[in-house]
């Protein structure tokens, strides 16, 4: 599930789909999303992420702001609908700061609201996947250390996905299971044959 | 994490190379259908509406695990990533804590378990406990039925107790640590941690729960 600047595709992997997955680096982030409103006065932008998220961030006084077409890039022309990349560093202050905005101007566009609230009501849909590779190999027979010979294999902060069958437990460094030769370690466990994944 | 025992028969699941809805795909090797790993439920092949069990995990810190399994084995293979630590969820709305009761689906943010770590709910005439622990970003989902009792839970002094009894509880594995209840374990239901927009596309019905500040 990880590698995403790589492969963005590829990234997807477990429960969770990819392109969320890899924090930023520390503070800066960058999303897209559909304007909602924006207040040139108090420079607060609303917008909604292509997740179907409100989210109201503060645009800088040093804003770099660019549009994708040949209108003026000034914030005035920025409309509702319009969809753009917001780069933006959580602050100290009550909202994200946003230095940096990018609007890629969709003309009559009301935004992701209706459609994805939408797409949320309409379900997975049909089965139709992507083929993006060939089936990978299976992970069987995998090696495993006890607590006490761990050295820096894992570390205390590290996420693991842990199991417990009759007393017997079995963690699996969430570090170790991303990316598409990983993803799943068949195993068995006092018995109980299971599929580790998350 | 699945049981992968269907029908009396053990498969070995491996990467499709399909996503679904950017959902991973796995293929089982043993009939080669195609199982949506979110849903846990074949979705092509010979075992088509077949359902994987949801074995009960947790996603804790290696510290935490540790701490409370001393006797642990972990997987030993190279790393492929290092983001995923106990910084993962810088952004909790984006993650849900999802799970079925009586049926039906639903999930929570790690948002809302994060400012309301101790939520008693019942959905589906079923007493739950959803528990956040916020050292190591470990989530549980217990049932508060013990017996005849139903528990209701709070937290005092630091410590999570039950109001029925007083009696203090281990936040991350359900188990009475002292008090009249001592020794006894709430039964652990089975959840998963997922981005909240993808759990939300594969379960349209499902009713996210939100627990409110300061009302455990």
């Amino acid at each position: 599930m990880n590698i995403p600047r790589l492969l963005p595709a590829l990234i997807l992997g477990s429960a969770l789909a990819v392109s969320a997955a890899a924090p930023a680096e520390k503070g800066s982030r960058s999303v897209f999303g559909y304007v909602i409103s924006r207040d040139l006065r108090t420079r607060i932008l609303t917008f909604r992420t292509e997740a179907g998220k409100e989210m109201k961030v503060r645009l800088a006084k040093d804003l770099k702001f660019r549009r994708l077409d040949n209108r003026p890039n000034k914030l005035e022309t920025l409309e509702k609908g319009h969809k753009v990349r917001v780069n933006y560093e959580l602050s100290d202050g009550d909202l994200p700061v946003v230095r940096n905005l990018l609007a890629r101007i969709v003309p009559g566009s009301a935004g992701p609201k209706a459609r994805s609230a939408k797409r949320s009501r309409r379900g997975p849909g049909e089965f139709k996947p992507r083929v993006l590779m060939k089936p990978r190999r299976a992970i069987v027979d995998a090696d495993y250390l006890k607590a006490s010979e761990v050295t820096d294999q894992v570390t205390d902060k590290e996420l693991v996905l842990g199991m417990e069958i009759n007393g017997k437990a079995r963690a699996y460094p969430i570090n170790m299971l991303t990316g598409p030769s990983r993803e799943i370690v068949n195993e068995v466990l006092d018995g109980t044959p299971y599929a580790a994944t998350w | 994490m699945y049981g992968s025992k269907i029908a009396g028969r053990r498969l070995t699941f491996v990467v499709s190379g399909q996503l679904w809805n950017g959902s991973l795909v796995m293929m089982d090797q043993e009939t080669k259908s195609l199982w949506s790993h979110i849903l846990g439920k074949c979705v092509k092949g010979d075992l088509k509406g077949e359902t994987l069990p949801v074995l009960d995990s947790d996603v804790t810190t290696w510290k935490a695990w540790l701490h409370e399994h001393p006797e642990t084995e972990v997987l030993n293979l190279r790393r492929t990533s290092k983001n995923y630590s106990a910084e993962f969820y810088q952004r909790p709305e984006r993650f849900a804590y999802g799970f079925t009761a009586g049926g039906k689906n639903f999930h929570v943010t790690f948002a809302n378990l994060r400012e309301t770590p101790v939520q008693n709910v019942t959905l589906e005439r079923e007493s739950l406990l959803l528990i956040y622990d916020p050292d190591s970003t470990g989530a549980g989902l217990f049932s508060r039925r013990l017996g005849e009792r139903v528990l209701t839970f709070t937290v005092k002094d630091g410590l999570l107790r039950d109001r029925e009894t007083g009696s203090s509880w281990s936040r991350t594995k359900g188990v009475a640590i002292a008090g009249l209840l001592k020794g006894e374990q709430l039964e652990h239901e089975p959840a998963i941690i997922t981005f909240t927009h993808k759990w939300t596309l594969f379960h349209p019905d499902s009713s996210e729960v939100k627990g409110e500040l300061g009302k455990p």
